[in-house]
């Protein structure tokens, strides 16, 4: 007698997001999930995600904060979504020591962000006006992007699964309340060891970037974002391949500034 | 090679708003030098019809332009009262008008000499406004080598400014917002104009000098484009906003 064997939806999320979990530690590709696995959708890409969380959070990792991706509209047209994504942020995702080390990671890359830390828990029907009340400081930051997938490619739903590429984060010294500007026009440049690789305004993202933390705000599935919550709310500048050696900073006017340095 | 030639089909390209094909398909062996000779030539002609010049314009500052048309270095041309624009443009006035966001510079002293620098431009600037540069090469589809496009006065056809305003601190971390309709087009900060806007300027008064000329006190300079031009169509509304500086608009019919 042989039985059809049914696994439920559940356990085969805990095994992609143990094969994501698993690919990022031993730093290696795998193929992408909309490739191999029928049904994927947005619901159950977000679940791979969580399953993914949880497996760090079981490994005694700590839950910092959220992450915006897709938030240009170039990289939404590139991708044919018409929304952005979130992903999360663990403990050990934080750089403290300003330096990066290539040996921990797959192919990464560095995009300059703004990172905002909440005072109180936004409510899932939050604005950017409350996202700005809400925000005790903004931050300068350079976030370190790699993705589990071969070649860094993948579909939209495949980066969803992957936390939202989520890598590494170098947070700058400064915190400045975002009150008497417009953190939308707030110019940013990015350089790679004195050269500048990419300028850009706030708008770059979603238009606001308080607004790309009130997407988030509004569209998280199993916990909000919360007081303490570090959210970084999406790439400003195209991302840069990251090689030894490189020293990365960005100014953000108004705000601060961030760097490190690839080993 | 006859350069008055060469100017007259520019001329009559700009006088008929009509495009033409690039000098360099029949005279390849135009030099920069040359081509900023027909470019006096055409400035001349456009002041004997009664303009007069009103500002200086920088283009192909950024290093992705100058990679592209592979070229080590900016380009300068020239702006006539007549190719001032107070908020409408016309795009039957244009063969194939775009525009882009920059910011001029308004010099409250002369600024000549062979080595001049960003901190002196600086120094000698009185005030900034914001402003978007209408470019119309008079080569057809914007093909064109470097000597051609300077001999075309840099794509020089229309310009609108806002309102002037102190100089903010660093202008290299200036925002722009580039929208069209109401669209996010591109965003920007100052240092993508060659990792600062005076940087450009003083670059023009370096060049200058090498010609026996100065940038006078009075003179406006649009010193060169934050984000990629887009083209624009009757109906379009285009606005760039600068922060710490203003912005400025333009409706196209």
């Amino acid at each position: 007698m042989s039985h059809a064997v049914v696994t439920d939806r559940a356990t085969e999320s805990r095994r992609l997001a143990d094969e994501l979990h698993t690919t990022r530690l031993a730093r290696n590709e795998i193929e992408t999930l909309t490739s191999r696995v029928p049904g994927l959708d947005l619901d159950w890409a977000y679940e791979i995600q969580q399953a993914g969380i949880d497996l760090r959070l079981a490994e005694g990792e700590r839950l910092v904060g959220g992450k915006l991706g897709f938030t240009s509209v170039a990289m939404q047209r590139a991708m044919g979504v018409d929304s952005p994504n979130y992903g999360w942020l663990t403990g050990s995702m934080l750089i403290h020591d300003r330096a990066v080390h290539l040996d921990q990671l797959i192919h990464p890359k560095v995009e300059p962000e703004i990172g905002f830390l909440l005072g109180t828990d936004l409510q899932p029907d939050c604005t950017a006006s409350d996202v700005l009340e809400a925000t005790i400081g903004v931050f300068p930051c350079l976030e370190i992007v790699d993705s589990r997938f071969r070649d860094f490619r993948f579909e939209p739903l495949d980066n969803i699964a992957d936390n939202s590429s989520a890598g590494l984060l170098v947070i700058g010294d400064a915190a400045v309340k975002p009150t008497g500007f417009d953190l939308a026009r707030v110019g940013a440049v990015m350089r790679i060891n004195g050269q500048v690789v990419g300028t850009a305004a706030g708008a770059a993202a979603l238009d606001d970037p308080a607004e790309a933390v009130a997407w988030m705000a509004r569209s998280t599935r199993t916990r909000g974002l919360r007081s303490g919550d570090l959210v970084i709310s999406g790439g400003l500048t195209a991302p840069v391949d990251l090689e030894a050696g490189m020293l990365v900073s960005v100014e953000i006017d108004r705000i601060g500034e961030a760097h490190f340095r690839v080993i | 090679m006859d350069t008055q030639l060469l100017a007259d089909r520019v001329w009559e390209a700009v006088q008929s708003t009509t495009a033409i094909s690039p000098l360099t398909d029949t005279n390849p062996e135009l030099t920069v030098d040359a081509a900023y000779a027909i470019q006096e030539d055409i400035l001349e002609r456009h002041t004997r019809a009664g303009a007069t010049i009103a500002a200086a314009k920088l283009g192909l500052t950024s290093r992705a332009k100058q990679q592209q048309m592979n070229v080590s270095e900016p380009l300068y041309g020239w702006l006539t009262d007549a190719m001032r624009v107070e908020g409408k443009a016309v795009v039957d006035d244009y063969i194939q008008p775009r525009a882009e966001p920059e910011i001029a510079f308004m010099l409250g002293e002369e600024l000549a000499g062979p080595d001049i620098t960003t901190a002196q431009v600086i120094a000698a600037t009185e005030a900034i406004a914001p402003a978007l540069d209408i470019l119309d090469s008079r080569f057809a589809g914007y093909q064109f080598t470097l000597a051609d496009v300077a001999a075309d006065n840099s794509s020089a056809a229309g310009f609108v400014l806002g309102a002037p305003v102190a100089p903010p601190s660093d202008l290299s971390v200036i925002g722009c917002i580039f929208e069209k309709n109401d669209d996010l087009v591109a965003t920007a900060a100052g240092a993508a104009v060659m990792d600062h806007p005076a940087a450009a300027v003083a670059w023009f008064v370096r060049k200058l000098h090498e010609r026996g000329r100065t940038l006078p006190a009075g003179m406006t300079v649009l010193a060169g484009a934050w984000t990629a031009a887009v083209p624009i169509a009757a109906g379009d509304s285009l606005r760039a906003t600068f922060d710490r500086i203003g912005s400025v608009e333009l409706e196209a019919t």
